[in-house]
């Protein structure tokens, strides 16, 4: 192997995702039904790396992000970390490994202990390395409220007695306690006004270069996404349907479903002209996936083609991979498009 | 302090309201002096950052604020009533029915032990006199119209098993149930991704219209203003700084905490070229 100058270029994976599907089995009107709330994903996240997953709500990115947290068992495929797997399907989810990969969860007031104190929620996970010796407990629980930029009067408050945003960073301190190489955040700033969204971003990256931590970010706010990911993966009911380099992807969409999610979101103007280019139609449910393409039924250019069997995802170009076979009716005008189907 | 009076148009005044906790007998100011109306039929919004009281100000107006939240001047009106002297009996009347609100955390409104249907069509039972075959078809309706897709298993599931954005649509549902005359969503689509927004909004908008409703959205997203409401209120520190036309905001704002609001919603693109990583 050559050496590259370029550090950043030649990392390997981290950690390998692997054909991971999770289904879920549910009971309606007395029968069993199986819903597919993840399908074959295939992914490697490299340290330092960010990789966002965005998508329809219901897509799947939670139930992903809890698969590589550990947290829940794949029913079928695997994830290794450098290159030993470590999460089996059929196994329950052991909390093995917590050490390498670590949560932070949807929502900060679900996730921590009403009744524990800041510092009670930053020392019971130090306690697995530090035991009960005091003085390292200390120091390193200012040290995690100095990285999450949070002041030491509050070691004593309770979760109801901080705002959204201190909630939010001693969810980040917490996880950083155990020195992770993954942080998997969901909605990070879901909850955050834009200002201290900004200062919570900031906050990410800096962790990042101090510790080369690796990120999957769970995020519906594309502005959050494109200034931490470094790649982005699109899910649509359950499925990756398209993933590459985030400029690359937002710039240049190669399927329906991104150009859709891309073009819907607010413009900071008054009364933004709309984009044409809008999803109508049923949300298919994951108990009933389409056979075909999974967004036939809502997809603005539809094609004849497009039922007979399930697109693969296939590079566009290096690293840009797309499930749509037809990409050139992207380009077309949106009106155009819209009436050509 | 700052009066105004209740236009004949509008739904409600909030004026010179201001509250403190009551922390064992030491009174913490939250909210100072807040003032600001909602014209009937119209969609406002107030923005401002974390902790500036916008939440509070919502649950004072139905009552619901915690106990320990004593206000100390103003009052809140609403139609011919004063709500803020309204017995909570009395309030629990206007609650639900005339006013609602869809709460932050959304899926703390929901009771996990009750299937989602059971719950919707216990709503519609309360607020409607139907068979408990129209309330089914009633809820069943209202689920749909929160595209919350294969609407006849999910009535039958528990909160537990949905998506964290599903759960927050199926809290609008119950709330566009009530037929509600003001309606008050605390961050209503935080957790939703964009093109299912802009279905929730357009929905809100259109019954909106349709059922004459005046609505309110506390909201951290500028550009969703822009696209729906009418007025802005903006909150800082319990006070409110600016209260204007919503195309104003964006054209000439006033007030500089305003301004920084604007600028601080632009982000920076982060540059992939430069950090292109191989795996
Ligand atoms: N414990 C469970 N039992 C049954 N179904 C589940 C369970 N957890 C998730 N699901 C289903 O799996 C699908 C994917 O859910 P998931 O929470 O991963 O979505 P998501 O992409 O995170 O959505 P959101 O953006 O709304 O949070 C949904 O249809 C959901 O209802
Ligand atoms: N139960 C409570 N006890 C003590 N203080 C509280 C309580 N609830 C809210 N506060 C405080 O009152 C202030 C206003 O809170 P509020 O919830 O109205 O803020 P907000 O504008 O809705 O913020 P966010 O955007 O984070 O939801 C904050 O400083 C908050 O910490
Ligand atoms: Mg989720
Ligand atoms: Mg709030």
């Amino acid at each position: 192997m050559t050496v590259n100058a370029d550090i950043s270029r030649t990392r390997l994976p981290i950690m390998r995702v692997q054909n991971v599907t999770k289904t879920f089995s549910t009971i309606s009107a007395g029968r069993r039904t199986h819903l597919t709330a993840v399908d074959q994903l295939d992914f490697t996240i490299a340290a330092g790396e960010t990789i966002a997953l965005v998508g329809e709500s219901g897509s799947g990115k939670s139930t992903a992000a809890k698969c590589v947290a550990d947290l829940l068992a794949p029913t079928e495929g695997t994830i290794s970390m450098d290159g030993a797997p470590t999460i089996r399907p059929g196994r329950r989810a052991r909390r093995r490994d917590h050490r390498r990969v670590q949560l932070v969860f949807q929502d900060p007031n679900g996730s921590l202990d009403p009744r524990q104190t800041v510092r009670q929620v930053l020392e019971e996970p130090l306690r697995n390395f530090f035991g009960n010796n005091r003085g390292e407990l200390r120091r390193r629980v200012r040290e995690l409220l100095a990285d999450v930029e949070l002041d030491e009067s509050l070691l004593n408050r309770r979760p109801r007695e901080l705002s959204g945003g201190q909630k939010q960073r001693l969810g980040l301190a917490r996880a950083l306690a155990v020195e992770p190489e993954i942080i998997v955040l969901d909605e990070p700033t879901a909850s955050l006004d834009v200002s201290t969204r900004g200062q919570m971003l900031a906050l990410l990256e800096r962790v990042q270069r101090h510790t080369d931590v690796a990120y999957l970010l769970v995020s519906h706010d594309l502005a959050v996404v494109q200034s931490l990911a470094d790649r982005v993966l699109v899910m649509y009911l359950g499925s990756i349907i398209e993933s590459g380099p985030t400029d690359r992807v937002f710039t240049n969409p190669q399927h329906p479903y991104t150009k859709a999610l891309i073009e819907a979101a607010p413009k900071m103007e008054y009364r933004a002209l709309r984009s044409a280019w809008r999803l109508d139609g049923e949300i298919p449910s994951p108990t009933d996936r389409p056979s075909g393409c999974l967004l036939t039924n809502r997809c603005p250019v539809v094609q004849p083609d497009c039922h007979a069997q399930r697109p693969p995802l296939v590079a566009v170009d290096a690293d840009h991979l797309s499930a749509c076979i037809h990409p050139e009716l992207l380009s077309a005008p949106s009106m155009d498009a819209r009436t050509a189907s | 302090m700052t009066r105004t009076k209740l236009a004949a148009d509008d739904m409600l005044a909030v004026e010179g309201f201001s509250a403190s906790f009551d922390l064992k007998g030491e009174l913490r100011p939250v909210l100072k002096d807040v003032t600001f109306s909602l014209p009937s039929h119209s969609m406002s919004a107030i923005v401002g950052e974390s902790g500036s009281g916008k939440s509070l100000t919502a649950l004072s107006v139905l009552g619901l604020a915690p106990r320990r939240l004593v206000r100390t001047s103003g009052q809140i009106r609403y139609r011919d009533s004063v709500l803020t002297e309204l017995s909570e009996r009395e309030l629990r009347t206007v609650r639900g029915a005339r006013i609602a609100m869809v709460f932050q955390d959304a899926r703390a409104a929901l009771n996990p032990v009750f299937t989602v249907g059971h719950q919707l069509e216990a709503t519609v039972r309360a607020h409607q006199k139907v068979s408990r075959k129209q309330a089914k078809s009633l809820a069943a309706d209202a689920l749909a119209s929160v595209r919350i897709p294969d609407v006849s298993r999910r009535m039958e599931q528990y909160p537990h098993q949905f998506s964290g954005g599903m759960a927050q649509r199926v809290a609008l549902a119950q709330t566009l149930l009530c037929d509600p005359e003001l309606l008050l969503l605390d961050e209503p689509t935080t957790g939703l991704d964009v093109t299912i927004q802009a279905d929730v909004m357009d929905l809100i908008t259109t019954l909106g219209a349709e059922r004459h409703m005046t609505t309110c959205l506390i909201t951290h997203d500028l550009g969703l203003v822009g696209q729906y409401c009418d007025r802005v209120i903006v909150m800082k520190a319990g006070e409110v700084c600016e209260q204007t036309d919503a195309k104003t905001v964006f054209s000439t704002p006033t007030h500089p905490y305003t301004q920084l609001l604007l600028d601080a919603s632009e982000l920076k693109q982060r540059d992939t070229t430069e950090r292109r990583i191989i795996a």
